[in-house]
């Protein structure tokens, strides 16, 4: 405090630099608001990488001006979060995340029917999942489940690289997979449903048990698991093929390998959720994030999911989706909510306890 | 005399009315019939999961309502004044207790049915408006008939004061755990609770299986939580008396920069140093790194486990421990070390004899502090747990998937809250037969006591490895944000700070681009809002119950004490159950947030309250009012300038705490409610490591600034010789505030 300053300023002085930090707060607060004095608004949940979600935002405020708040939510989450705002809704669109949890939505009536100017620009699959959704989602991409393993980790392990389901419940592999939590993930839970529907639903939670002694942590969403074995916390991850791909593109050492017994690919689905006030600007941004424009987007962001739009040029990076390990993964039966809150309370209860460590 | 005296016995007949009206609601079918119509009325597929979680708190309202008839019956037969008064003011809290219930119990009806009969929420509400009567009255009467009818009618006001708070805290809750409470019994709509399966879920092998002892499988959540507090609390005893009884001897700049490394696990969320000790020994980590080039030891992952977990909750919580025992040695009076000594005693016997046993008391109220604290410590196990199942993360996993309108998020809760509760009263027993002293702190000479070399060799090698550790986490969480995707051996690069705090000036106004300005703006709000508001609050309650007469106060401040020592995690999944499922809008879910935080921070701002106010001097006060100066000037120029040091703390402290806590508000995070701990979390979980540390950064140095402010404006004061006068108000509060030992 200097010296030429008398009692009564200092004082002065004192008190006046609490407030000035709080006026320095509130200013900060009115500047990121300066938007809000613009009326349109858009809320949209995503479910997809953060990047891609971010690049979205980005992009389209500044295409079409609408003040966005993108809210990043790995898929289930994303359900539970609209089935709780059910009354109240705030989110506009549903961008993204596998198709179970989209169905399960339109069952619940979450989210409303419409059907795209651009639907027939779009792949077989992306217009059967409209269809299987009464229209109240479509297709956005298609991403298939593998498993991805880091070789060296694997050579050091003294195991084989896993190419098959079986292959992962062996000993070597304790406490080395990483996973996504079904109650939470939505790649978490594809994999429990292609399971079921590979082996029945018995054998795939007794499955289950068997790897669950070789997981090391379920992770919240599904990308975690790969990350996590890109740093080298664990050796082997069940994911998508595009995800390792981003990862490869990053510098990381991973190999993808499609289990042989079969394994599913997803739909990630896009979805208008009913109820909001907001109906207009949300079916702008939905007929955007179909055109070709917004779904080239997706490789600027490093998501190697393949686009549903037919008119989108094929980056060399994506994988082929026409593979023969596919199985025709029933999205009918595992979008139902009874068939999920079983196959999830028998996880939860047979699974995932302690006896069975 | 013959006022206070006519209060109690004027009453029989004001006693009487809710005593039979609530009688009535429990006997009549009419007022059964009232609750049971409302929830028929409801289109069961609208709101299933409302449905279970309010269907049941008529049950638990019904019992709450019979005890505190069974206990106003028992006062009759009380024999003391003071027991049947004590015994008056509880019935009648269980009684608000029932009648809010019920309340809530009702408004599923209020909400899905277009028009509900009338006396579905009009009995509830007279349930609630005579109980909040029979609360003010009996908290109103009391034994010490001092002064006239002015003081009469100053106590009057405040009863009803006293009784709001109690109100609130009911509401806010209490109400959330009989929520939690009813899912796990799931009454429903049916007759009788299904007590049996009730106790089973609760006993469950999942949350109680010793499989880890026996050998075979997990244990289960309970016995984990139970058992990581234990040891968390032990090491953090031992390690944080060992640092001080070291650093008490070393010089005053070196005790200072131990306290500036001690204060860091308490400005940064406790996540983040769970995930800079991850850098450092998990897998991928340094010092794994290190192990293998040099001895050729693969790196496993043993410290994603409880090893790890219980690594990072001492670090987090050995500040508390240390700095209640540096405060309780430079407190040690030296002339009994002094006689000691000049009887012949070595070094050895002084500490042992002299040094430890005072030691004991602020050692043990630390220790069961850390150990409720790791109880609602949500970030760590989920971050670095693996697959380690604790009370916490169960409620945590459960509540934020659909699934949970069952019992899966209330028996956690409900776990949570008894071990709590438990440790609670055992606070209190403890502190009922603490040792106390009744010297006051010298402000002169401090007791230094020598350590015999073994001891001195391995506390100094001791705090070696902390401030070591504590360095080297802040250094791997300083490096990680500046590198490439989180990893320490990634390129340098800024990206991590562009992508959650960019900015760019277009048009001549600076546009936030960054992805986590929006949630640091929104904590820094809150904790504005909330700090002060909690200290005031706080303050307030203490200087009240003061005012409302003994046996009600002490009643008021047991129950305060009880339900503000509930765990933050079960606090923010009982906001989520009771208050989520009514369809908020987005403001009300920030007034529950705001609300989660302020409730955390009551409890020792209430601590903080009853040591400022023991400062006071009333000499001054009542010098001031003889001089002709009203309550405002009193205030002003008497009052403030004594409570402004510990206020200021208060303040501080709570700010600091709003910003890094994580548990209450976890749950209550939903779509644009993000607040800084939870984007950060969130970040992790997905494996973008590197914005997290980013603004992990940032958020220290945020506090740090705000930290900074707090102490210029009460380190300039006219009045106190700088620093020194500073230091030393602080040592006293603190003390002071240990002193009344393991109370509050």
């Amino acid at each position: 405090m200097p010296r030429f300053l008398n009692a009564m300023a200092k004082r002065k002085v004192r008190r006046g630099i609490p407030v000035l930090f709080a006026l320095a707060v509130f200013a900060l607060s009115a500047f990121s608001g300066e938007a809000l004095a613009q009326a349109r608004r858009l809320t949209v949940v995503c479910s997809v990488q953060i990047e891609w979600c971010e690049l979205i935002r980005k992009e389209y405020q500044n295409t079409s001006g609408v003040r966005m708040v993108v809210i990043h939510r790995s898929s289930i989450d994303a359900l539970a979060m609209l089935m709780s705002e059910r009354n109240n809704p705030r989110t506009d669109v549903w961008f993204g995340g596998t198709g179970d949890p989209h169905l399960q939505a339109a069952e619940q009536g979450l989210t409303v029917e419409y059907k795209s100017r651009v639907f027939d620009d779009l792949q077989p699959w992306a217009q059967e999942q409209a269809r299987r959704g009464s229209f109240r989602t479509v297709g956005l991409y298609t991403g298939v489940l593998g498993i991805a393993y880091d070789a060296d980790q694997v050579k050091r392990l003294h195991a084989e690289p896993p190419k098959c389901w079986r292959d992962m419940v062996r000993p070597q592999f304790d406490r080395q997979i990483m996973m996504g939590n079904p109650t939470s993930s939505g790649t978490g839970f594809l994999i429990l449903s292609a399971l079921t529907q590979l082996f029945g639903e018995d054998e795939a939670i007794a499955y289950m048990k068997g790897l669950h002694k070789n997981v090391a942590q379920y992770t919240h969403g599904g990308r975690g698991s790969i990350e996590n074995v890109v740093r080298g916390e664990a050796a082997v991850a069940i994911g998508f093929l595009h995800d390792a791909i981003t990862a490869r593109e990053r510098g990381a050492k991973l190999e993808f390998s499609l289990p042989c017994e079969g394994t599913p690919a997803e739909i990630g689905s896009l979805s208008l959720i009913g109820g909001g006030t907001n109906l207009k600007e949300a079916i702008l941004f939905y007929e955007w994030a179909l055109s070709p424009e917004a779904q080239a987007l997706a490789r600027r962001a490093s998501a190697f999911q393949s686009p549903s739009n037919r008119k989108v040029s094929i980056d060399p990076r994506t994988p082929n989706v026409d593979l023969d390990r596919l199985i025709r993964y029933d999205h009918l039966r595992f979008g139902s909510s009874e068939i999920r809150k079983r196959l999830l309370t028998r996880w939860i209860n047979e699974v995932n306890v302690p006896d069975n460590e | 005399m013959n006022d206070v005296q006519d209060m109690i016995r004027v009453s029989p007949f004001l006693r009487s009315i809710p005593f039979a009206g609530i009688l009535a609601c429990l006997l009549f079918p009419f007022g059964q019939a009232w609750a049971v119509a409302g929830l028929h009325q409801i289109p069961l597929d609208n709101a299933p999961e409302m449905l279970a979680t309010f269907g049941a708190l008529r049950g638990i309202g019904e019992i709450a309502l019979a005890c505190g008839f069974v206990l106003w019956v028992l006062q009759a037969w009380g024999s003391r004044d003071d027991s049947r008064i004590t015994l008056r003011g509880a019935g009648s809290i269980f009684w608000l207790f029932g009648a809010s219930l019920m309340l809530f119990g009702a408004l599923p009806a209020m909400w899905h049915v277009a028009s509900p009969d009338f006396y579905v929420y009009a009995v509830p509400l007279g349930l609630m408006a005579m109980s909040l009567f029979a609360l003010f009255h009996s908290l109103n009467a009391t034994n010490s008939g001092e002064g006239g009818h002015r003081a009469l009618k100053a106590r009057r006001g405040f009863s009803l004061a006293a009784s709001v708070w109690l109100v609130f805290l009911i509401v806010f809750i209490a109400v959330p755990i009989a929520c939690a409470w009813g899912l796990v019994w799931n009454r429903g709509v049916a007759a009788v609770p299904g007590v049996l399966s009730g106790i089973e879920r609760l006993f469950g092998s999942r949350y109680w299986s010793l499989g880890c002892v026996v050998g075979r499988g997990a244990c289960g959540s309970a016995i984990n939580s139970i058992a990581l507090g234990v040891a968390v609390s032990a090491i953090t005893g031992i390690l944080g008396g060992a640092l001080a009884l070291y650093v008490h001897r070393m010089s005053a700049t070196a005790r200072r920069t131990v306290a500036v490394l001690a204060c860091l696990p308490m400005i940064t969320p406790p996540f983040l140093i769970g995930f800079g000790l991850a850098q450092i020994f998990g897998k991928a980590g340094l010092f794994s790194a290190v192990l293998e080039s040099l001895f050729g030891v693969t790196s496993s992952r043993w410290f994603f486990g409880p090893s790890g977990v219980m690594m990072a909750q001492v670090v987090v919580f050995f500040p508390l421990a240390y700095f209640m025992t540096l405060n309780a040695l430079d407190a040690l009076n030296r002339s009994q070390i002094d006689a000691a000594k000049f009887l012949g005693a070595s070094d050895t016997d002084v500490l042992r004899t002299v040094v430890f046993p005072s030691l004991r008391d602020p050692l043990a109220a630390a220790m069961l502090v850390v150990f409720v604290e790791t109880l609602s410590d949500v970030g760590n196990p989920l971050l670095i747990g693996g697959k380690l199942r604790v009370l916490s993360t169960e409620l945590f996993y459960n509540s934020s998937n659909e699934l949970a309108a069952g019992e899966m998020t209330g028996v956690p809760a409900l776990l949570l809250v008894a071990i709590a509760l438990a440790m609670t009263v055992f606070k209190d027993y403890l502190a009922a037969r603490s040792w106390h002293t009744d010297s006051e702190p010298p402000l002169a000479e401090c007791g230094r006591c020598a350590l015999p070399p073994v001891l001195r060799w391995g506390f100094g090698a001791l705090l070696f490895l902390t401030v070591a550790v504590l360095i080297g986490v802040y250094a791997m969480i300083g490096i990680g944000a500046f590198s490439e995707g989180g990893i320490v051996t990634g390129a340098l690069t800024l990206d991590n700070f562009s992508r959650g705090f960019g900015f760019d000036v277009r048009e001549g106004m600076i546009q936030l681009t960054g992805s986590g300005w929006d949630s640091l703006i929104a904590s820094l709000l809150c904790a504005f809002l909330v700090a002060p508001v909690g200290s005031i609050v706080g303050m307030l309650m203490v200087w009240i119950l003061r005012r409302v007469g003994a046996p009600s106060a002490r009643l008021v401040e047991s129950v305060s004490s009880y339900l503000l020592s509930v765990p933050s995690v079960v606090i923010g999944a009982g906001f989520m159950l009771a208050f989520g499922s009514l369809g908020l809008s987005n403001l009300a879910a920030w007034i529950m947030i705001l609300l989660a935080m302020m409730i955390r921070n009551l409890a020792v701002c209430m601590r903080f309250g009853s040591v400022a106010l023991q400062r006071v001097d009333s000499s001054q006060v009542e010098m001031s009012g003889l001089l002709g100066g009203g309550f405002l000037t009193t205030f002003r120029y008497v009052l403030a300038p004594m409570l402004r040091p510990v206020f200021v703390i208060c303040v501080v402290y709570g700010f600091v705490r709003s910003m890094t806590m994580l548990g209450s508000v976890l749950l209550l995070s939903s779509a644009e409610n993000q607040v800084a701990t939870t984007y950060m979390i969130d970040r992790i979980g997905i494996g973008e490591f590197g914005v997290s540390m980013a603004y992990g950064v940032v958020l220290a140095a945020c506090i740090g600034c705000v930290l900074g402010i707090g102490w210029a404006s009460i380190a300039l004061r006219k009045s106190a010789p700088g620093w020194g006068g500073v230091i030393n108000d602080l040592k006293a509060a603190v003390v002071l505030a240990q002193k009344r030992g393991l109370r509050g």
